[in-house]
């Protein structure tokens, strides 16, 4: 069985000096050529539909609808293209999943950095659309020393 | 002792491209020499052996790009991280030249 444990990353946030705590994952997406190139997302059950910057999408050669939706994207205000996402998972088996993903922004202009943070396009990872085909869980060992905050669990079904 | 609010270099970054913002070795600030030390009182000797070098490299990273929004390549090392390439354009030509497996020591931060 294909396993993967990924370390909860921790930092600091300066203003208040709470501790930030997240789960990346670096997935292996296949482009429109049909290589793979490497991109990290954060894993992040409350996005609802995975989300990569439509810029990027259109670097990685894949199909961008020229139209965007009907809507904007709520948390960002950008606008939103629907397509899809093929990859596998680095450290895990060659396994190719693929979810449903939102482009965002404009794919032919990089996001200014002007913009407010708030309004940047992120890629984060929505990872129930997976669970017919990985599980995820969390867990932490008090005795481990490469993941003090815990660590996300990714495991082939 | 750390006191907060604290004022990371990437407040005074904002509104720069991504080839404006800092390439290359990273002096490592002291308040975050400092973070790193009040790890050591929080974990076992080993534990926080392991992941210094770690905390070092990614929270100097955070220091200087947290909220920007870029993605982030650097190789970190025991004196700081070396930033590589900054935002979409840098890293994508980082990314077509080295395959993932031909840049292990490569690390990854996302801006957001």
């Amino acid at each position: 069985m294909s396993r993967l444990a990924i370390p909860v990353a921790g930092k600091t946030l300066y203003a208040t000096g709470d501790i930030k705590l997240r789960a990346e994952v670096t997935l292996s997406v296949r482009d429109g050529g049909g290589q793979f190139v490497d991109h990290k997302f954060v894993v992040d059950t409350g996005t609802e539909v995975t989300t990569i910057p439509a810029y990027d999408a259109k670097q990685l050669g894949l199909y961008v609808p020229p139209r965007p939706a009907n809507i904007r994207h709520e948390q960002t205000g950008l606008e939103v293209r629907s397509g899809m996402l093929a990859f596998r998972v680095v450290g895990m088996d060659q396994t190719l999943y693929a979810v449903p993903c939102f482009f965002l922004g404009d794919p032919d202009a990089a996001p200014t950095p002007n913009a407010p943070p708030g309004s940047l396009p992120r890629k984060l990872l929505q990872p129930f659309a997976l669970l017919d085909v990985l599980k995820f869980s969390t867990d932490k060992d008090p005795a481990s020393i490469a993941a003090p905050h815990g660590e996300l669990v990714i495991e082939k079904r | 002792m750390l006191t907060f609010p604290m004022h990371n270099a990437a407040l005074d970054l904002k509104g720069k491209s991504p080839e404006e913002l800092p390439h290359g070795l990273l002096t490592v600030p002291p308040e975050i020499r400092e973070l790193v030390e009040e790890e050591r009182a929080k974990m076992r000797p080993e534990a926080f052996d392991y992941n210094k070098e770690d905390f070092l490299n990614r929270w100097t990273v955070d220091w200087y790009f947290d909220g920007l929004g870029y993605e982030v390549m650097y190789r970190p090392s025991p004196d700081g991280p070396e930033v590589l390439a900054v935002g979409s354009d840098e890293t994508f030509a980082l990314k077509k030249a080295a395959p993932l497996e031909k840049r292990p020591d490569v690390k990854t931060y996302l801006g957001y």
